[in-house]
């Protein structure tokens, strides 16, 4: 670079600072002057402000992009160069797309499968001229067929021509499990699916089993399947759904006419349908209530059995016909079939993911969206206001949106808390672990055999009687076992095992079998996981369907999917993930296994010997500087990863590290991207006065204490609350509840904004170094605090190292 | 102390994490829209390529290594890969001839004129066109895009040094083609 460029960067660098032209300008060549003079016009150049709805919109497609990332990756160029080259129908997608979707949504079964402009553009711009040799089917059909290695053999792939006016392709695959035109191979078997014999009864059936025309399928609760046709077409069953085989000659465009018809009876569908540009071929889906015969398209059926069937279509069109009566349903629309009717009008189909902030009678309001509720509406999970749910729906006629379906994603984790450490004393109805008080009630879940000392983690509530809640209390690995915990469906029951939502489990004689069981209950099992990765059961007990948790350990495989144990799950924006944890490492495992078998994590947890002081939380931000959340001070350091841009009051993940003198290290805090609904928020403060019925809270805040509010714990000052306002209509605020999170025990001084990190706590919590389990396999140098030492000592361990 | 590196939110979003997914999205949409809009001058053609440099981020994550160029330089190719792909198939609606952008810069009446007055979009365009690439990309990103000199060099994957250079240079040729 020459003195000259270095001189002209100085004075850009003074321009950029701020300074005026002029002034940079002085001492510097004619040339440079001008450059600079260039240079500052050039910055004056504003760009026109992007609009806030057209990036929210992009935003929200880049989301559902993400979600169904797998399909994606192979067809990114030329649908949107076919975007962007047809320019007027790109605009008419964007405006179609505004009018239609939230966007369509992420996770849940059965999923949409195509982006919003994707749909969009189908019936316009044929888009022959950026066809991608292949565009795989949904996710979930791609893992199907991955597992085939089908789609590793590129011969086995073949474009489809393209379908004239419709702008669909699908790839023919051809299948080496399924052999004939006459045979369907079963994929991607989730929990309980059976296949009815002869004779009337039903036989569970596994992966890749073909069926054949004239049989019936179908799923029980967390449960799914789908059924790979001969011609690269595809049906997948969702929960409790049950379809027969009614005609099947699925022969390839060179071997003739296809014929698929299945005859669903109830519960949900998604087909794929290879195209085929011929009038003889035909893929029906008869329904009880009317059908629908697709060409080549993708498209979901719902039969409920309290409300009219459904068919929504995804992409291409649908000929739904009842009380002869055809309408064509073409992408993005939907149509219901009312009894002895004609299909009702085709309307848009209206998908998304968003938080529930209101919940009425007639209307809910998801993602600032309202959403008429009517008696056809399917509601899943039993969401509540502050959930996230996904919605699927249609507008009506007169423009307004009606839900057909809402099902929970996930409870944001807001005053939920996970703790790991050393039991120091066990009561009644409250344990002191890690120093800190837990209660403990009728519905929490303690593992059998802990005692004081024991290492254990618990999980809970911040919520009503002045404590942490336990729901659950379980003991940390201490290497020779990891301990499972999750619902699933009974498959199987042999005398020495089962499979459970096709996970194996070894019973013996000290299994506690609860009840009656039987093949097709949803169950609840615990146990441990052995060496030899045998899930050794210790309790199987029923359970109702809706409370399908689990909780598993094991070394981390894979993290992309995530798998654990031998158990592929998904994570959600809600799952609480420890940092840092990569592949191998040992981890705890807890979530919800969702109505078709897909095993989701609400939390992960690392488990090695750093993690078992650790805590994970969801407060609000304080003070900055230092750090305070929801009124806990929090030591930060060089290592602590913080995301950016958090400012006071948002919501934020904290994990913390409890360290030897009492205070708070954070590893890491998350910023939550919590959207605050229209009626009700919740906002965690800590209690700094208490005068009579006046309440201060640590930013200032006054509360009265009326009888008007709910005021549920005891109030304290040092007490960290949570406190429900609600906006009214005129725009007012109105504080309905205050609930006592945390009472500190021993009193912490009133945290203050601006102050250092409480003080070390009482002595007892320095830590002492002990032999744990001396002489056993699992013996073990560890660090526990002097206040657990006691409880240690009084089951075998010694103090000091380990010889 | 502060996670804002794009390794760790990349990191994540080759994960699924969306939220990661969308903090990229976040720091870079105005970015990219600034850089496509002083490339294509049109702002609905510039919110496209903006959505569509997105989608393709997230299509091709999974493909995307850290080791070999930073996040933000690989993002700007997909933004120039785009932004070839519809010169080339749109290129008698974007680009202005050169003729009438000097026809343009002849029509000013007064050197005194406000800068922005002179200086549209379509005529810097238009001359950008005719210089140097490397150039070209320097001074869009520096001065239209608003980089800082390192944001600028990590983007061209290229040296602070090199990059000092190139806006220089490129500020030249810009104002001969201006003329």
């Amino acid at each position: 670079m020459t003195d000259l460029e270095e001189l002209f960067q100085q004075r850009i660098e003074q321009l950029e600072a701020g300074e005026p032209l002029a002034v940079c300008q002085q001492g510097l060549p004619a040339e440079e002057a001008a450059l600079l003079q260039l240079a500052a016009d050039l910055r004056q150049v504003n760009a026109p402000a992007r609009a806030p709805e057209q990036v929210a919109q992009q935003r929200a497609h880049l989301l559902t992009l993400a979600a169904d990332a797998p399909a994606s990756r192979t067809h990114p160029l030329t649908a949107v160069i076919a975007w962007l080259t047809a320019r007027p129908v790109a605009a008419g997608a964007l405006a179609l797309a505004a009018v239609v979707v939230l966007i369509l949504g992420i996770g849940l079964w059965p999923r949409p499968s195509a982006p919003a402009h994707e749909i969009a553009q189908e019936p316009e711009t044929g888009a022959a001229e950026s066809v991608p040799t292949a565009i795989l089917p949904a996710p979930g059909a791609v893992n199907n067929v991955a597992e085939t290695a089908v789609l590793t053999d590129p011969a086995a792939i073949a474009a489809v021509p393209t379908q004239t006016g419709s702008g669909l392709f699908l790839p023919v695959i051809t299948s080496p499990l399924v052999t004939t035109a006459g045979e369907a191979a079963l994929q991607n078997v989730r929990g309980l699916v059976e296949v009815q014999n002869e004779d009337g009864s039903w036989t569970a059936v596994a992966h890749s089993a073909l069926v054949q025309a004239g049989q019936s399928l179908r799923t029980g609760p967390l449960s799914s399947a789908s059924l790979l046709f001969h011609d690269g077409s595809q049906a997948a069953l969702g929960p409790q759904s049950e379809v027969a085989i009614a005609e099947l000659n699925a022969l390839l465009p060179a071997e003739g006419f296809r014929t698929i018809v299945l005859s669903q009876r109830q519960g949900v569908s998604h087909h794929q349908v290879a195209f085929r540009g011929d009038n003889g071929s035909r893929y029906e889906v008869q329904t009880p209530t009317g059908s629908g015969i697709a060409r080549g398209t993708k498209f979901d059926v719902s039969v409920p059995t309290a409300a009219p069937a459904r068919f929504t279509v995804t992409e291409g069109r649908v000929d739904v016909s009842q009380a002869n009566r055809t309408v064509s349903v073409t992408a993005g629309q939907t149509t219901s079939l009312p009894e002895n009717e004609p299909p009702t009008e085709p309307a848009f189909l209206v998908t998304g993911q968003g938080e529930v902030t209101a919940i009425g009678a007639d209307a809910w309001t998801i993602a600032g969206q309202t959403f008429a509720i009517n008696a056809s509406t399917v509601i899943s999970g039993d969401p509540q206001i502050g959930d996230v749910v996904y919605v699927e729906g249609h507008l009506a006629a007169d423009g307004s949106r009606v839900a057909d379906r809402i099902t929970l994603v996930y409870t944001p984790p807001l005053n939920q808390f996970m703790l790991t450490g050393a039991v120091e004393a066990m009561g009644a109805e409250s344990w002191q672990v890690a120093g800190q008080t837990i209660a403990i009630d009728q519905n929490t879940a303690v593992a059998a055999g802990i005692e004081v000392g024991d290492q254990v983690r618990v999980t809970g509530l911040v919520q009503a009687n002045g404590s942490l809640l336990a729901t659950a209390v379980t003991l940390l690995a201490d290497g020779e076992t990891r301990p499972f915990d999750f619902t699933g469906v009974v498959q199987t029951i042999g005398a020495e095992t089962w499979t459970i939502s096709g996970v194996v489990i070894t019973v013996d004689s000290s299994t506690a079998i609860d009840g009656d069981v039987a093949v097709g209950d949803t169950v609840r099992v615990q146990g441990n996981i052995l060496e030899d990765n045998v899930w050794r059961a210790a309790t199987i007990t029923l359970v109702v369907p809706d409370q399908a948790t689990f909780s598993i350990t094991g070394p981390v495989e894979t993290m992309d999917p995530w798998r654990v144990a031998g158990i592929n799950f998904e994570v959600t924006p809600g799952t609480l993930i420890a940092p840092d944890i990569t592949v191998g490492d040992l981890v705890r495992v807890d979530g919800r296994i969702l109505p078709d078998g897909t095993w989701v994590a609400d939390r992960i947890e690392e488990l090695d010997d750093d993690s078992w002081l650790e805590i994970i939380f969801v407060g609000t931000v304080d003070g900055r500087d230092p750090w305070i959340v929801s009124g806990l001070p929090l030591v930060t350091n060089e290592q602590t990863l913080i995301d950016e841009g958090i400012d006071i009051g948002d919501l934020v993940r904290v994990t913390a590290r409890i360290r030897p003198d009492g205070t708070w290290l954070a590893v890491r805090i998350d910023l939550l991207e919590t959207e605050v609904g229209e009626s009700c928020v919740t906002i965690t403060a800590v209690i700094t006065q208490i005068i009579n019925n006046q309440v201060t809270l640590s930013d200032g805040t006054v509360i009265t204490l009326t009888d008007a509010l709910n005021v549920t714990g005891n109030l304290q000052v040092g007490s960290v609350v949570a406190i429900i306002a609600c906006v009214n209509e005129d725009g007012t605020i109105t504080i309905t509840e205050i609930i006592v999170i945390y009472n500190p025990l021993p009193p912490t001084p009133t945290p203050v904004p601006g102050t250092n990190p409480p003080p070390p706590p009482p002595s007892g919590n320095e830590n002492v170094t002990i032999c744990h389990k001396p002489g056993t396999p699992a013996q073990q140098t560890k660090t526990v605090p002097q206040s657990a030492l006691g409880g240690h000592l009084g089951h075998g361990d010694t103090l000091g190292p380990c010889p | 102390m502060f996670d804002t590196s794009d390794a760790n939110l990349v990191r994540r979003a080759q994960q699924g994490n969306k939220g990661a997914i969308g903090k990229l999205y976040d720091r870079y949409q105005e970015q990219m829209f600034r850089f496509a809009w002083s490339r294509v001058g049109d702002r609905q053609l510039a919110e496209d390529i903006t959505g569509e440099i997105f989608t393709r981020m997230v299509t091709h994550l999974p493909e995307y290594r850290a080791t070999a160029v930073p996040f933000s330089a690989w993002l700007y190719q997909i933004a120039r890969n785009l932004i070839t792909d519809v010169y080339r198939r749109q290129d008698s609606r974007i680009l202005q001839p050169l003729e009438n952008a000097h026809l343009v810069a002849e029509t000013q009446e007064s050197p005194d004129m406000m800068v922005e007055h002179q200086l549209t979009i379509e005529k810097i365009q238009a001359a950008l066109e005719t210089i140097d690439p490397q150039q070209r990309e320097a001074v869009t990103l520096r001065f239209l895009t608003g980089l800082s000199l390192r944001e600028a060099a990590e983007t061209m994957d290229c040296s602070v040094a090199a990059l000092k250079s190139l806006q220089h240079r490129g500020l030249q040729a810009l104002r001969v083609a201006l003329k």
